[in-house]
């Protein structure tokens, strides 16, 4: 039987500050078996790991990708710690067995992303996830990003306002045709029956957003022919994983 | 005879179908009774517009919600979880405004406005009541554009999502709406 994955969302994205060195490490210190992140491109074409689009420079609000990085860098976050790059945290955390998951909203980021996880010989351990905020079809976001890698995982992070589900706006079609492998689902939405179509047609299913006590013992008790939910996401990761250890007793994540 | 919002003092030219339908005086009594969004009994010179009586109901379910902080452990629990952060709400087309102050294991709320709110939400009366009723959700109402948020949407979205365990908390417990 498998275990419930779990993704530290923006490192431990409640504790302390998101998307930071720091909130990482705490991720990982905490035990999670994967860190979840938003990547964006500089004008430079460096990825930085930031959830926002824009930045406050001189009081007014310019796009990251307008921005150079060392425009970027000099930035500091509340705890006074600079924006990542994805180079210095694939660096810093190359002796962990981790996975990371990277939202994008640009093929051009994930092409990127790939690149750099060759060179780091960590092909294997990235997922690349549509952002559930973009309401373009699969096929415009993953089309260019298939035909440069066939074998890295694909993520259909399904639209937040297609949530309340129809069988249309899962794209199960073009989940097929470019080999997406994962639905994600934000946890408002999900319920056994959506677990189960999605488990029949044979892709993974990941919820997202999971933050409390209730709805953590809910999805990770849910069980469809033997198998967990596959993985979860959470801002609260320490949490979920007390929990998961507690209840999924047998199997490996 | 004209009948006169105790409120806003407007004049109530129409009344809400529900309210026009169980509206009764009550001989003994000389008063009128009145079901609309659960006011129960209320006195001739109690009564609201229905402007002011959603506005009222929006402010009850709030209380409904900060006594559920103080009494029930499991929603105590995860308040104790986030960060303080203050929600400015604005219900354009009722010219109504209130905020609310959530995390630390704390939920306080009062009308008008506050200096220091991290997020602020924006939408019709009509949209917010139904959030709060749990007849629609606030990531369909911001996906539509129905509801506008500014500043931090993270916490914007647990803001959301503890109204919503607490409704559920609610339910459960039998409370009142």
């Amino acid at each position: 039987m498998n275990r419930t994955f779990i993704w530290g969302h923006r490192g431990a994205g409640f504790i302390g500050v998101q998307n930071t060195i720091t909130s990482f490490q705490n991720a990982i210190d905490m035990g999670v078996d994967g860190l979840k992140t938003e990547a964006k491109l500089s004008k430079n074409r460096e990825i930085v790991l930031f959830f926002y689009q824009s930045l406050k420079k001189n009081g007014e609000d310019v796009l990251i990708n307008n921005l150079d990085i060392n425009d970027i860098r000099e930035f500091k976050l509340e705890n006074n710690e600079s924006i990542p790059t994805l180079r210095e945290v694939f660096n810093a955390f190359k002796n962990y067995d981790i996975k990371y998951n990277f939202d994008i909203s640009d093929p051009e980021v994930a092409i990127r992303i790939i690149k750099l996880a060759r060179e780091f010989d960590l092909i294997d351990k990235i997922e690349i996830a549509k952002s559930s905020m973009n309401p373009n079809p699969l096929p415009e976001i993953f089309s260019k990003i298939r035909k440069f890698d066939k074998k890295v995982t694909l993520v259909n992070s399904i639209f937040l306002q297609h949530s309340p589900i129809k069988e249309k706006h899962l794209e199960l079609e073009s989940m097929r045709k470019l080999n997406v492998q994962v639905i994600n689902v934000n946890f408002n939405f999900v319920n056994f029956e959506l677990f189960k179509k999605v488990k029949d047609k044979g892709f993974k299913f990941y919820v997202w957003g999971v933050l409390f006590k209730r709805s953590m013992h809910e999805f990770l008790t849910m069980k469809y022919k033997e198998e967990y939910i596959d993985a979860m996401m959470s801002n609260l990761p320490d949490r979920l994983l007390k929990m998961r250890d507690k209840i999924q007793v047998f199997g490996k994540a | 005879m004209s009948l006169k919002c105790s409120s806003c003092g407007r004049l109530i030219e129409t009344l809400p179908i529900q309210c026009g339908y169980s509206i009764t005086v009550n001989n003994e009594t000389n008063q009128w009774e009145c079901c609309i969004e659960n006011c129960g009994t209320i006195s001739f010179d109690e009564f609201l517009c229905e402007n002011c009586c959603t506005n009222k109901n929006i402010m009850k379910i709030n209380k409904t919600i900060e006594r559920l902080s103080v009494e029930n452990d499991e929603f105590n629990e995860e308040l104790g979880l986030f960060k303080r952060h203050i929600v400015q709400t604005n219900l354009y087309n009722s010219d109504f405004k209130y905020w609310v102050e959530f995390g630390g294991g704390e939920f306080k709320f009062g009308k008008g406005e506050v200096d220091g709110a991290a997020i602020i939400v924006s939408c019709p009366q009509k949209t917010m009541n139904q959030i709060l009723s749990g007849k629609l959700d606030f990531l369909n109402e911001f996906f539509n554009g129905e509801l506008k948020i500014e500043g931090d949407l993270q916490y914007a979205v647990v803001y959301f999502d503890l109204l919503k365990l607490a409704l559920e908390i609610n339910k459960e417990i039998g409370g009142i709406p």
